[in-house]
């Protein structure tokens, strides 16, 4: 054994033999009598021995042992006088070596220290060790810097300083123990050693351990203390400890941290942590008087400053780097499989798992950074939500679709998920549903391609051929952003269709609501579960099982979705968006290569998910291409897209010891499989997924700095297809849409079916179109469109040019913009502005006219006024009366959808 | 075997799902042609101390016409029928006149009294080229460019201007901004004095204008309107004993073979003119010529003798045709059958072919198509009529 301090004084050489007396902290009958027994049996006597504590059954067992007992310390301390040197307190659950003490006297002379620590070893595995002396961060959070059942290799062997000892066996002499009134009697266990070690410091003793020094610890002290004691323990210490100017940051500091970790781990699963903080704090809030009158009390005897505490304190919050270390850990852990028991250790190439799910996560990140901060790029279908999530809801299940003119259909689901969303978080709805997306689809495809029978890190690379590869990237080119969001998804939802271990709460739980949030953002998607987990069967062999959980995969979906789908044209799932442009042959050529390549030459468990992902695959392209314009074309995609990853990860053999090569077309097959992963990272510099540039951001900013009282309008845009915000209209060569208000957001992408006024609307542009109207403005201003903005070339430019009552504005040099100077609002009456669900105003005796397509669930007082609706102004807003054939099933969604997160979270728990 | 079967069943479907794929097709957005010339028309008028006149509306149907004036001062809107005078609508000065194109069938002639008599068309605005044809800024004649924007939109023109010494033009013309609601003028006697023979080109770059050339000398005023350029042009050579020359002008690069014949067919006129180029020809006495090319030309009637300066420009033949304001009607019938014509539903008079008849009145309908011009102040002032879609085509 060998110390790193190096003693120069005489002392050292001079023999220090204090008179010692132990006093054993009763536990338990049993262990105070072995305890006993053990500082019987110390090479360094004692003088006396006591048991302090455990009330009526620990005077007993001390009478029966023949020992003096005393209720607490500070009694004891009271009765004792200066024959006694040193105090030596024991757990009277632990079991000293017999030279643990002479060691402790040995070093607590040479060190000149007030008070030592042994090194602590678990009672039932001597070469493990529990503490060895411990820092704290400045928040008295402790920090042993040990492994959970770290062997002792006596690497810790060391006579050093620290912040302080284990409360299981430490000596102190008596002078020092007396002047700080012992062990604070309300602490628990853990949370009294290290307020005593911090005020044996503060009162300018030395805190040292003594490695030499060995104690067994059963542990059993600890077994009946709540977690919360320990943490406000440690509270009550460090407000005894501190100085005022210290206290004064480091308490509010620490409880913010204490609710910041307690929000993560309730996001985790882990609501405990939060309601510990809040616990503790009450008990310090309660015990507050008592802490003061104690911190009070050492005040008389301090004689060093916080510093002294700092220089053995550890950086940061050892809370926050805990918590990040176990999110660390279940990156790895939960990509595998979340809901099983955590896994022994697994083999060297498996432990790669963790690092290349968290490589390829920050990839993903990357790749698509500005949708996960917010900054998604405004165009085509990829527009920011509406900050009206409740309206756009409300739109959703029944309520008035403000999108163009208006209609009764309902706004898209994936406007309404994302509204959801916002409303839930207040907020940064498509951040959160892309960093969702990019979680599942690393997560899901690990899960789904170890569900069939697949290891290694490749499951994880596979995951960007998922959510980047050639076909999320056709999606994405086309601007459709729910469909880049619903390729991280499907994995998990497809995984989800095949049991796993763990709780089949969870399961059920994750595959209802995955299959909801799936077709939520598509939903022609609502399928995918079950065509997977049909094919699974067929081609697989998986159980019938797979199969009953695709069918209720799907059904929870169409369920989502059916308040959309029941009131949806069925035709508009297969046309209205810009077409999905043809994939890349090059990356055909390596698909083939790696399917032909792995179904021939790949050993079993990596040829099966092979040929389930090469079908999937297929399929999926080719239905996309036959219908290359719309929804379903889009869930063909994601479709293939999941098989494509799929083949992806059964292709790689990145797992060398499980699955050796079996030729040199195996090796082929992983190269171009590997080059399908290299190719999905070609949009990582542009940071937007693969979706379009952005044409929208802040184009329409004019509107909101120049729109009148009532409200802003409607903006006309007229340009190319591609280059309008979401769906559009065919006018004379060119393309044209409403948007309304300040900017063109989400819920307004999908355009409804046409009704009168839009087929009115069609007929002043042509009009315009054919040079006969010299004012356009007033023709447009029935519509309520106070703005007209022309991208560079569309024709209708050409048509503007000789009229009298569009003002052109200079906004940007590529387009050609005019502001209605005989405009009309969409809710017309003196006062009255106008909602996004309508309008409102003073209540008059007045009609007003919305200028919305015609609908009779409009009120009060509903008339048709051409295409248009006028209403009575009596009760001073305009109501819509929702449909019940969007209602009700947008209300049984979200109790399913309830119900689903429940049971995940159920069986979580239950685990 | 197995691998096999499902490598080779596997590879199909995603070959062919591969193989399924079509180019990508733009979105159908229509035909894309482009936008048909709008409908208004518009012209100018200047009132003064001694300068006044009048406007002539009419509509086939009879009904008002909604008359935007600018720029004199305010924009003012009012329903017009009939002969109003100026000075009821322009308070003073120069205003642009824009006759609003939602009343259909629409025509205005703007008479100016003062230095003699002038009469111009209303026409529709140019989004391309237009042509006016026939000015001069010889001794003593003044010429005024007009540029006329009644539109909320500033438009930019570029000018262009031929003499009889070919392509001779002034750089201060070379790109000229006609602001919104407002009409630009140019002196061109001070920018290319001294120029027998003077036509303009005027291609607009945005926006939309109205071109006018506003000429004065001798005692008399003409003014003449701009318009397309055509590759078929009629003029009717009214009989007012005054000489009458075809002015035919070629604003293209490249040289045009152009043709000028009689109403009869006989050839007055068949050269090649070089690029960007005009001549004249004397069409006294012929009752009506007709101006063919090869490409589209600009060609132009002018009385020019002692006190009289009157023009118009070449027109297409039509069945209808609205001359408001004017005093003489005069109809060429240029085809080789009679026709009976009847104006404001007077009974109907035959006009055998190649013959000019003078009439009185303002909406003509034929038989068949005619070229109808008019005349004020005893043919002091020309206008060529506003011909009409027929009723089938509109």
């Amino acid at each position: 054994m060998s110390t790193s301090t190096v003693v120069t004084s005489d002392r050292a050489h001079r023999p220090f033999t204090p008179t010692v007396m132990a006093v054993i902290v009763f536990v338990d009958t049993d262990g105070a009598a072995a305890t006993v027994e053990a500082v019987r049996r110390q090479v360094y006597g004692v003088a006396a021995t006591v048991i302090v504590g455990g009330g009526d059954e620990g005077e007993r067992v001390a009478t029966e042992l023949g020992l003096e007992h005393h209720a607490t310390i500070r009694e004891l301390l009271d009765g004792v006088g200066s024959e006694v040197e040193a105090v030596w307190m024991l757990h009277g659950d632990s079991h000293p070596r017999p030279d643990a003490l002479g060691a402790l006297v040995s070093e607590m002379g040479r060190q000149d220290a007030s008070m030592v620590g042994s090194k602590i070893l678990l009672a039932d595995r001597p070469d493990r060790l529990e503490s060895v002396g411990s820092a704290t961060d400045v928040f008295g959070e402790p920090y042993s810097g040990l492994d959970p059942g770290e062997i002792d290799f006596e690497q810790y062997d060391v006579v050093r300083d620290v912040a302080f000892l284990s409360g299981v066996s430490v000596l102190i002499r008596r002078d020092l123990l007396k002047g700080l009134r012992g062990l604070d009697p309300v602490l628990a266990p853990v949370a009294a050693g290290q307020d005593l070690s911090q005020r044996a410091r503060v009162a300018g003793g030395r805190v040292v351990v003594v490695p030499s020094s060995e104690v067994l610890h059963a542990g059993r002290c600890a077994h009946d203390v709540a977690d919360w004691r320990e943490l406000a323990g440690r509270m009550r210490s460090i407000i005894k400890a501190y100085r005022w100017m210290t206290l004064a940051w480091v308490l509010p500091v620490g409880a913010l941290i204490g609710l910041f970790e307690g929000m993560i781990r309730l996001l985790l699963g882990q609501p405990k942590p939060l309601f510990d903080h809040v616990r503790a704090a009450g008990w310090n809030v309660v015990h507050l008087w008592g802490t003061l009158r104690e911190r009070r009390l050492l005040d008389r005897v301090r004689a060093a400053g916080d510093e002294e505490l700092f220089r053995y304190q550890v950086s940061g919050s050892v809370r926050i780097r805990e918590l990040a270390t176990e999110i660390g850990e279940r990156m790895g852990w939960t990509v595998d499989e979340i809901d099983a028991a955590r896994p022994e250790p697994e083999p060297e190439v498996d432990r790669a798992g963790p690092v290349v799910a968290g490589v390829v996560l920050v990839a993903a990140a990357i790749t698509a950074r500005r949708l996960i901060v917010g900054a998604l790029p405004v165009s085509g279908f990829s527009l920011p939500a509406s900050p009206d999530h409740w309206s756009v809801l409300e739109s959703f299940a029944g309520g008035w679709n403000p999108a163009g003119l208006g209609s009764p259909e309902p706004t898209h689901p994936a406007a309404g998920l994302v509204a959801l969303v916002g409303l839930v978080v207040g907020g940064w709805s498509q951040g959160l549903l892309a960093v969702v997306g990019i979680v599942l689809g690393v997560a899901g495809t690990a899960r789904l391609l170890h569900r069939m029978g697949v290891s290694g890190p490749s499951r994880y690379l596979a995951g960007l051929v998922v959510l980047f590869g050639p076909f999320a990237s056709m999606a994405a080119q086309t601007g459709y952003w729910p469909a880049v969001v619903a390729a991280g998804v499907a994995p998990w939802v497809v995984a989800s269709c095949i049991p796993g271990e763990g709780s089949k709460t969870t399961q059920w739980g994750g595959l209802v609501v995955g299959s909801m949030i799936l077709a939520g953002l598509l939903p022609a998607g609502f399928v995918i579960p079950l065509a997977a987990s049909a094919v699974a069967v067929a081609l697989l062999g998986m159980p019938r099982s797979v199969l009953w959980r695709g069918v209720v995969g799907t059904g929870a979906g169409y369920l989502a979705a059916s308040a959309y789908l029941l009131r949806t044209d069925p035709a508009d799932l297969f046309g209205g968006f810009p077409q999905i442009g043809a994939p890349s042959p090059f990356l055909g050529v390596l698909a083939s290569i790696a399917v032909a390549a792995t179904l021939l030459a790949a050993p079993g468990e990596r040829m099966r998910p092979a040929v389930w992902g090469g079908a999937i695959a297929g399929v999926g392209l080719a239905v996309a291409a036959w219908f290359p314009q719309g929804e379903v074309g889009m869930a063909s995609l994601v479709f293939g897209g999941l098989g494509a990853g799929v083949l992806t990860g059964a292709a790689l053999p990145f797992d060398l010891e499980a699955t050796r090569l079996r030729s040199s077309l195996d090796v082929v097959g992983s190269l171009a499989a590997g080059l399908l992963v290299v190719a999905s990272l070609v949009g990582l510099p542009g940071g937007r997924a693969g979706l379009p540039e952005d044409r929208w951001s802040g184009r329409l900013d004019f509107v909101s700095s120049l729109a009148p009282e009532e409200g802003p309008g409607r903006v006309l845009v007229v340009g190319d297809p591609g280059s309008l915000p979401g769906g559009w209209r065919v006018g004379n060569g060119y393309a044209y849409r409403l948007v309304w208000g300040t900017r063109p957001t989400l819920d307004q992408a999908w355009l409804p079916a046409e009704r009168e006024g839009d087929r009115q609307l069609a007929a002043v542009l042509s009009e315009i179109d054919r040079g006969d109207v010299l004012h356009p403005g007033e023709a447009l201003a029935e519509f309520a469109i106070r703005w007209i903005v022309v991208l560079d070339g569309a024709p209708l430019a050409q048509s503007l040019r000789a009229q009298v009552d569009l003002e052109p504005i200079p906004v940007a040099p590529d387009v050609v913009v005019f502001e209605n100077t005989v405009a009309r609002p969409r809710v017309e009456a003196p006062g009255w502005v106008e909602t996004r669900s309508g309008g409102e105003g003073p209540p008059s005796a007045e009609s007003v006219r919305l200028a919305d397509n015609a609908f009779p669930r409009w009120g009060p007082d509903w008339e048709q006024d051409g295409w248009a609706n006028r209403m009575s102004a009596s009760q001073g807003r305009l109501i819509y009366r929702n449909d019940p054939l969007g209602m009700w099933p947008a209300l049984a969604a979200g109790v399913t959808l309830v119900a689903g997160l429940v049971a995940m979270v159920v069986g979580r728990f239950r685990r | 075997m197995t691998r096999a079967v499902f490598t080779v069943a596997v590879l199909a479907l995603l070959v062919g799902g591969w193989l399924s794929w079509e180019p990508v097709v733009p979105p159908d957005v229509g035909v894309g042609s482009q936008p048909a010339p709008p409908k208004a028309r518009g012209c100018s008028a200047r009132v003064e101390r001694d300068l006044a006149g009048s406007l002539g509306v009419a509509t086939a149907e009879g009904r008002p016409v909604p008359v935007l004036v600018v720029g004199a001062p305010a924009d003012t809107v009012e329903p017009l029928e009939g002969v109003v005078a100026l000075t009821d609508l322009i308070p003073g000065g120069l205003a642009g006149i824009l006759l609003d194109p939602d009343t259909p069938d629409t025509a205005g002639v703007v008479t100016q009294t003062g230095i003699g008599v002038a009469a111009v068309t209303c026409t529709p605005p140019g989004l391309g080229r237009l042509v006016a044809v026939g000015a001069s800024t010889r001794n003593e004649e003044d010429l005024e460019l007009r540029l006329i924007n009644p539109y909320a939109v500033d438009a930019v023109v570029e000018i262009g201007t031929v003499s009889e010494n070919g392509l001779d033009t002034a750089s201060e013309l070379a790109s000229v901004i006609v602001p919104a609601r407002t009409v630009v003028t140019r002196d061109l006697d001070n920018l290319l004095p001294l120029r027998d023979s003077l036509d303009v080109e005027a291609t607009v770059v945005s926006g939309a204008v109205h071109v006018e050339l506003v000429q004065t000398g001798a005692g008399d005023t003409m003014i003449i309107e701009g318009v397309a350029p055509a590759e078929e042009l009629w003029l009717a050579v009214p009989a007012l004993d005054v000489p009458a020359v075809a002015e035919v002008f070629n604003p293209n690069p490249a040289p045009t073979e152009v043709t000028v014949e009689s109403v009869g067919g006989d050839v007055v006129f068949s050269e090649t003119l070089p690029a960007t180029s005009l001549v004249q020809v004397d069409v006294t006495g012929l009752g009506g010529v007709r101006v063919a090319a090869a490409g589209p030309i600009g060609a132009g009637l002018i009385f020019e003798a002692d006190g009289i300066r009157a023009g118009a420009p070449g027109v297409g033949a039509a069945a209808r045709w609205l001359l408001p304001g004017v005093e003489t009607v005069w109809v060429l019938n240029p085809s080789d059958v009679a026709v009976s014509v009847v104006v404001d539903g007077s009974p109907g008079v035959e006009i055998e072919p190649g013959e000019l008849a003078a009439l009185t009145g303002t909406f003509v309908d034929a038989t068949g198509d005619v070229v109808a011009y008019g005349t004020v102040g005893d043919g002091r002032g020309l206008v060529a009529g506003w011909s009409l879609p027929d009723a089938a085509d509109r």
